[in-house]
């Protein structure tokens, strides 16, 4: 056919059409053409079995070709320690040279060898928070640091850099921001801000081992070089826009003292650096930067400091003038008793060298007064309501419920559902019940998540006898009332297995080192009971029901009454 | 990024740190793909894994000198196909690479019957022949298209229009549809 008969597409609109790369409307007008033409039908399925020929003869070629799985050829390792980058960029190259031959070293190791971490990234932050006590030898002691903060943002690729001072006693923390100027100081506290991390004490490990608890999901890494921890988190990619995407903080493995942070934000990268750190007498300190409360009288010597904790095993940290984890940690046990954790938008946490802040927004006067009187009775905690302090964190979504049982509906089952109730009023308070039970059982598994979460196992061995009492307690008053509705919706739903002749075996749950380790699971379990149940009793446009469905339900209760009370048995609880 | 990766991360400081597990990173997810690329275009193995290597070091030292690249994967291409080109100027003879016997046997041997055994290797060849008897610009389009990449990103992994693109693969594939209704 000539290129340029009218009647029909050219040999080049064909591969576009073919290739999709045509524009929409040009792409419609060409499959209209070619649905009621056969030349170009033909000459469509001729250009098909072309492009499929080109695809076979090209994975043939590979088939044949010995290419080896693992293209880590020795050779490159040296050819990247020898990589060159032109002098103009203001790079040095003696500097680059160095690290250059270093990274080439390493990437060897990484080609020839599996690097395995031996510590976790919660083990490491756990022992940095636990020493930062240390660091006070006595209520007379101020620490002096210097930072350097580089921000680069990411869009322009601008960079702006800056220095200030942080003095940070036992009780009080100031800090000169001035220096920091405008392009910095704003943004960085922003996203200290959103992130709950502690700005007036931007390197220390607590906050940042809190932040590490509550992600849903983290890539972590440990490596231990030259004297120097490095604990790199990548956060979840679905991160909200404010969160910080990775974080990498370095510590002095002989004390464990932070010495750099990097975040990585959507639209920023921060470095906090210390370029020196010490110890001064309160005394030496001018008097201005330390106004808000008297310095404690003179003291003796401060004792020697005690040792070091263990790479892993880590003792209880030296007692403290002010310790903000128990104060937090008093603070949650008091809204515990009071009921306010349970789908409440009260919210608890610690700035290390600052204060403990319960902040609460929307919630109803009368328990504003109630929190303010908690904030009251605990020392060193402020309470903000409607989120005063800091933006409102934007907790990272959950993760969908698992996909429904995909098995052949029975239509049969609807009716006989129908059969079962009788009425529509016995149908609608079955449906309230179960919803009820549902709901209490959710709301002690979103409790018990945030427990989890905010005090992973690691973080809960450092805490003291009374705080680690209370951590226990709150979260075996919640796998009790868990369990109590999980129970309580199997049993609603038994004797309808039973009519529905519906038959399941509930499996068991392998048991967990810590009570943190099973939460994930157990809610997980709770979602998918939660829209299983909203699926099959309150849903009228549904497509009929599937016995699997009903199963899984049957199976998902009774596996969670089982596995709640197990939970809560191995939980210890000091009377 | 694996542990691997991260552990180069540490062994450089600030950018740099980020640059190199950067470069770790396209390493990983892209050697394979630039790899097949390169042996399309016929470069033999040996001299395709030294070429996959100069592209990757290219990245790292263009990111290195601040470069900004946009799109990872466009950019290495781009590379990689100036470096064939580079590559193969200064080779004194063409290097050719076809289906060896065997491999062809092998490929053949899937077939069901000795006809179709025949046929398939028979056309394998051609095509692959075909192939090589296409201009440079219209191997790499057909290569590029090949790995999945689009006219636009075509377009700008060789410099040149969209709508140049198209043409030289409408060549391509009209010369080789012609060698598979031969």
């Amino acid at each position: 056919m000539p290129k340029t008969d009218p009647r029909h597409l050219s040999d080049e609109q064909l591969l576009l059409y073919f290739d999709n790369e045509l524009a929409a409307a040009a792409r419609d007008a060409a499959r209209r053409h070619i649905d009621g033409c056969w030349t170009c039908r033909t000459r469509l399925d001729d250009l098909s079995g072309a492009v499929s020929a080109i695809v076979h003869a090209r994975e043939s070629l590979f088939d044949s070709l010995d290419v080896p799985s693992n293209l880590a050829w020795p050779g490159l390792a040296r050819r990247i320690a020898e990589t060159r980058v032109p002098p103009s960029r203001g790079f040095r190259p003696a500097r680059f040279r160095a690290i250059a031959v270093a990274a080439g070293l390493l990437l060897a190791g990484w080609i020839f060898t599996v690097t395995r971490p031996t510590l976790t990234a919660g083990q490491v932050l756990a022992n940095a928070s636990a020493a930062a006590w240390r660091e006070i030898p006595n209520p007379r002691a101020v620490v002096h640091q210097r930072f350097h903060v580089e921000r680069r943002r990411v869009a322009s690729g601008r960079s702006f850099a800056g220095d200030y001072e942080l003095w940070r006693g036992p009780s009080n923390t100031r800090f000169q921001l001035a220096s920091l100027g405008p392009e910095i100081g704003p943004s960085l506290r922003r996203a200290y801000g959103a992130n709950r991390l502690d700005w007036n004490d931007p390197l220390a490990a607590a906050p940042i081992a809190q932040w590490h608890g509550r992600l849903s999901s983290a890539s972590d890494s440990v490596v231990e070089d030259a004297g120097r921890v490095t604990v790199t988190t990548q956060a979840p990619a679905d991160a909200p826009a404010s969160a910080i995407r990775r974080a990498e903080l370095v510590l002095r493995r002989a004390d464990w003292h932070p010495l750099e942070l990097r975040l990585t934000l959507a639209e920023d990268e921060f470095a906090i650096r210390e370029v020196s750190s010490e110890v001064v007498d309160s005394a030496a300190v001018d008097a201005s930067l330390l106004p808000a409360e008297p310095i404690a009288p003179a003291l003796p010597a401060a004792p020697p400091a005690a040792p070091l904790p263990a790479l892993v095993e880590f003792t209880p940290p030296v007692a403290a003038s002010f310790n903000p984890l128990a104060t937090q940690m008093a603070v949650l046990w008091s809204i515990h008793q009071l009921g306010a954790d349970l789908a409440e938008p009260v919210q608890v946490f610690c700035c290390f060298a600052g204060d403990v802040v319960l902040e609460a927004a929307g919630v109803p006067d009368s328990r504003l007064e109630q929190l303010r009187a908690i904030a009251t009775a605990n020392p060193h905690t402020r309470f903000d309501s409607d989120g005063a302090i800091s933006p409102p964190q934007q907790s990272s979504p959950d993760a969908a419920p698992p996909p429904l049982p995909d098995s052949p509906a029975d239509p049969s089952l609807d009716s006989r559902l129908s059969d079962f109730f009788g009425s529509f009023e016995a149908r609608e308070n079955f449906t309230r019940a179960i919803l009820a039970q549902s709901d209490a059982l959710l709301t002690r598994a979103y409790a018990l998540r945030k427990l989890a979460a905010d005090w992973p196992a690691a973080l809960e061995t450092t805490l003291d006898p009374a705080s680690r009492a209370h951590l226990d307690a709150m979260a075996a008053d919640h796998s009790a009332a868990a369990a109590n509705a999980a129970r309580e919706a199997a049993q609603l739903l038994d004797p309808l297995a039973a009519a529905l002749t519906v038959s399941y075996t509930p499996q068991s749950s392998p048991s967990a080192e810590h009570w943190q380790d099973a939460i994930p699971s157990l809610f997980s379990r709770a979602r998918e009971a939660d829209s299983l149940i909203r699926l099959v009793f309150t849903r009228n446009d549904r497509p009929p029901m599937s016995r699997a469905a009903l199963e899984r339900l049957c199976s998902l209760t009774r596996e969670m009454a089982g596995a709640l009370a197990d939970l809560r048995q191995s939980i210890p609880v000091q009377p | 990024m694996d542990a691997g990766v991260r552990a180069l991360g540490i062994a450089a400081f600030g950018e740099q740190a980020r640059i190199l597990d950067e470069a770790c990173s396209a390493y990983s997810e892209e050697r394979e793909l630039i790899l097949r690329y390169l042996l399309s275009l016929d470069a033999p193995l040996a001299d395709a894994q030294e070429l996959t290597q100069e592209v990757f070091l290219a990245y790292y030292a263009a990111l290195l000198g601040g470069a900004g690249i946009s799109v990872r994967r466009a950019w290495l291409f781009a590379v990689a196909s100036r470096k064939f080109l580079n590559w193969r100027k200064s080779q004194s003879r063409r290097a050719t690479l076809a289906i060896d016997n065997d491999a062809a046997q092998s490929v053949a041997d899937s077939a069901q019957t000795p006809e179709a055994r025949l046929l398939a290797l028979e056309k394998d060849r051609a095509v692959h022949d075909a192939i090589q008897s296409l201009s440079t610009q219209q191997r790499i389009c057909l290569h590029l298209r090949g790995e999945g990449l689009h006219y636009r990103e075509i377009a700008d992994v060789l410099g040149i229009s969209v709508p140049a693109v198209a043409e030289f693969l409408r060549r391509a594939i009209v010369r080789i549809r012609k060698v598979v209704h031969a």
